[in-house]
């Protein structure tokens, strides 16, 4: 297997070992995940004597070393945590020079490559090497990954973070146009993954750098009308197996709401009494929970089946009326003889009011053995 | 297939389905005149030539429709297997085409996740509960290749994977793996003075798997508490050694072994623990046992003692090693995965994982998931919570006919993912 010695040694810090291993204790050399509250996270070099502003105050990486990765951190003005960094912190803390393939998409490129230690993998192009650390987290200790990018400057920074991270003996990165030039590989392969403007150009290519055995292709690609030339491609080509997906993770608001009781005037009975307040303290949080308020509240709905959700709870999860709690308005005219705080309880996993809708195609196929 | 020349196709649509009437004379052939074609020896190809031939309306069919009509056919009448090495990526997704609910809904795209976030690699020191027919553990491996531990916590007498098994993996992918009973998890804790003593003085996982085996063997007598249940613990020891992990009573009747893969032997040199006295407490005697599962015990007589004694001793060697293990509570992830109500496991074997490693937890249902959050966030010591659901979705990509597929996955699960990390003194004190 003929592997591009690429290794520049002027860059790498002695003892790191941030992304290859875990360890226990903060070092000198690490790139460590400043967490500072949710979705707001940060990496850093542990270099000596270096202090840091935060948000929270200073952050003197001198206090940080030796110390257990994973323990709070007082600043002055608040607490933070270091993390051991990981391809998924690393994928939401990195320096961005292109744009980025982020978790879901990953997971699934990996997965559908059949990566595994010791696969060896050829990626154009590298980008800003977000996919690139999770394909060297699945295929050390004994894989290899050929990673290509022809921006000069990409390749070079790719390059020392890999060496920083204590990759870089797991992978090669290279300046090259694979479009035009190809990867000047040949039978090395079990995965090759694309993610270019015009894929179809590099899969001539790509087939030839495959192992005798065969292999695993992904071309990853935002626009339909180039999945649709890379199918045409890769079928020509003889590549089988071919499927297109989209692949979008949703996440969840795990929220209380509250949901007000609306008035339909008092003295008749419209529901079951507020007579369940044992559920409240039912462990389990799908169960439809009564507040029942005051005490002689009067629940609207008489609904006992567990797990089921009340017709009104859905349709109003999409308002933003949270914690307004009671259901004002109303309470002053007299009529009412309902407690003003009577409400639905009920825990939820609120979906995301917006969300991204497309981040690309992913095409697989399988090259099987002549 | 992709026909190349069929682009023009709708630009030009000089056929339609304006004169296309359902209506069983269409094709000619009958059943029996098909099946008689079959039994004569005629070929596939031929069978859908013919079958073209007789048609009324293929003529009249579109380009498009023709095509689809003999593809329709061609699976029906040719059909084409390829044989496979089996890969966690083949391995998900016939399971999951073939019954879902045994594998709790675990679609390819929430397995994929489940490995990335929970950074499973070679060198890892993971704790797996799961109740996906071995799956997940199946996967965990592949992305272990034997290097590192993993302790799979089990419920049932035994452990039921018949996943794993499909893999036919090496031995060394085996070795790695600790089984211990889920029902033991709360006297792991009590249990582990003498093994945080050894804990200090190996320190490695290496040097705990080449412990004297005497010790376990005392330690685990102890911990019975009635001593009149050896009868059951041979017993144990006998089926699992022949590999027979067949479903236990407690265990419910959702495990269903898969036929093609039962074929496959379960390695003997497996480790397996198994409580002795928890199984004590489930079974009335064991007397009462042996009437009920007669008819799988019938190999018995062709084990001997010897025999018996090596698996038991195994076994108690592997609880004990795993026991030290464990006490270092420096684990590197906790995977969840399981029919059970998630909240419990998760309570109980968090306080095993290191700070600053993942914690990932896959159920069918959101709300269980909802009120692991719910406690998590009361317990404190974790980090980056969230609540996550996949959505997949596959297309149709044909020269002109470009769309999402007609039918598509509703669901494959929901995932709660986040960061352990050491609990402050206030959260410690916090009541549970």
């Amino acid at each position: 297997m003929k592997r591009i010695p690429v290794v520049d040694t002027s860059c790498i810090h002695a003892g790191t070992m941030s992304f290859a291993k875990y360890k226990k204790t903060i070092e000198v050399g690490d790139t460590a995940i400043l967490l500072l509250g949710y979705d707001n996270m940060l990496q850093l070099m542990i270099e000596k004597d270096k202090i840091y502003q935060t948000k929270y105050g200073a952050l003197r990486c001198n206090e940080l070393i030796g110390t257990r990765y994973g323990r709070r951190v007082q600043c002055s003005k608040g607490w933070l945590y270091v993390l051991h960094a990981t391809p998924e912190l690393w994928t939401v803390t990195l320096p961005h020079r292109t744009q980025i393939l982020y978790a879901t998409d990953i997971s699934m490129i990996v997965f559908q490559l059949d990566l595994k230690p010791g696969s060896v993998v050829i990626e154009s192009g590298t980008g800003s090497g977000s996919l690139s650390h999770a394909i060297l987290r699945s295929v050390a200790p004994s894989g290899y990954l050929h990673t290509f990018d022809f921006h000069a400057q990409r390749v070079e920074k790719a390059r020392q973070e890999f060496e920083e991270h204590g990759l870089g003996h797991l992978v090669s990165v290279a300046e090259r146009d694979t479009c035009k030039n190809g990867f000047g590989l040949e039978c090395v392969a079990d995965a090759v993954f694309l993610d270019l403007p015009g894929p179809w150009d590099v899969l001539p290519f790509a087939k030839q750098a495959f192992k005798a055995e065969g292999g695993r292709i992904c071309s990853f690609s935002p626009c339909i009308e180039q999945v649709q030339r890379t199918c045409e491609t890769l079928e020509k080509l003889g590549f089988t197996d071919i499927q297109s997906l989209e692949c979008l993770a949703r996440t969840f608001d795990v929220r209380t709401v509250n949901m007000p009781l609306a008035n339909l005037g008092g003295g008749v009975d419209i529901g079951v009494e507020g007579d369940q307040s044992g559920s409240l303290h039912q462990p389990c949080i799908g169960h439809i929970e009564y507040d029942t308020g005051g005490r002689d509240a009067k629940n609207t709905k008489k609904r006992r089946g567990d797990g089921d959700t009340p017709d009104g709870s859905t349709e109003d999860g999409a308002s933003k009326k949270w914690s307004d709690g009671g259901n004002g308005g109303d309470a002053g005219d007299g009529r009412t003889k309902m407690s003003e705080s009577a409400s639905f309880v009920f825990k939820t996993a609120h979906p995301p009011v917006q969300m991204p809708g497309h981040t690309g195609f992913l095409t697989f196929a399988t090259l099987y053995p002549d | 297939m992709f026909v190349g020349d069929n682009g023009d196709s709708l630009e030009n649509p000089e056929k339609d389905n304006r004169n296309l009437v359902d209506g069983s004379g269409n094709q000619k052939l009958s059943r029996d005149d098909i099946e008689a074609m079959k039994k004569g020896g005629v070929g596939g190809h031929n069978i859908v030539e013919q079958l073209i031939e007789n048609s009324a309306t293929f003529s009249k069919k579109t380009d498009f429709a023709q095509e689809k009509y003999i593809k329709k056919k061609k699976k029906k009448y040719l059909p084409v297997f390829t044989v496979l090495r089996p890969t966690t990526r083949l391995l998900a997704e016939m399971y999951f085409n073939k019954g879902p609910l045994k594998i709790c809904n675990l679609r390819v795209d929430s397995l994929a996740q489940i490995l990335n976030e929970a950074n499973v690699r070679a060198h890892n020191k993971l704790i797996v509960m799961e109740t996906c027919l071995g799956l997940v553990l199946g996967a965990v491996m592949e992305r272990m290749a034997g290097e590192g531990v993993i302790i799979n916590f089990f419920t049932g007498t035994a452990p039921s994977r018949p996943a794993v098994d499909a893999f036919s993996y090496p031995d060394s992918y085996k070795s790695v793996i600790y089984d211990v009973p889920l029902d033991l998890v709360h006297s792991l804790g009590t249990d582990t003075d003498s093994a945080k003593d050894s804990a200090v003085d190996n320190p490695g996982q290496d040097s705990a798997k080449t412990e004297d085996t005497s010790a376990p063997l005392n330690g685990d007598t102890t911990s019975d508490p009635t001593g009149d249940l050896t009868e059951v613990s041979m017993v144990e020891s006998e089926r699992t050694s022949r590999g027979e992990a067949d479903t236990a009573p407690s265990d419910g009747g959702t495990r269903v072994g898969v036929s093609a893969s039962e074929a496959v032997d379960t390695d003997s040199s497996q480790k397996c623990v198994t409580d002795v006295s928890a199984a004590g407490e489930r079974e009335e005697t064991p007397e009462s046992r042996l009437v009920k599962g007669a008819g799988s015990w019938k190999k018995r007589k062709f084990v001997s003692e010897e025999d018996r004694l090596v698996k038991r001793q195994l076994k108690a060697k592997t609880l004990h090693d795993a026991k030290v293990i464990l006490a270092q509570r420096d684990m590197d992830g906790l995977i969840v995965a399981s029919r059970f109500h998630p909240t419990p496991v998760v309570l109980s074997l968090i306080d095993y994982v290191a700070p600053s490693r993942p914690l990932v937890v896959f159920c069918q249902h959101q709300e269980p998931l909802l009120d692991c959050y719910m406690k998590l966030k009361k317990r404190g010591g974790v980090v980056l919570l969230k609540l996550t659901e996949t959505w997949l979705r596959e297309y149709q990509v044909l020269p002109s006919r470009t769309h999402p597929q007609v039918n598509m996955s509703g669901t494959g699960g929901y995932l709660l993912t986040g960061t352990v990390v050491e609990r402050t003194r206030e959260e410690m004190d916090k009541p549970s």
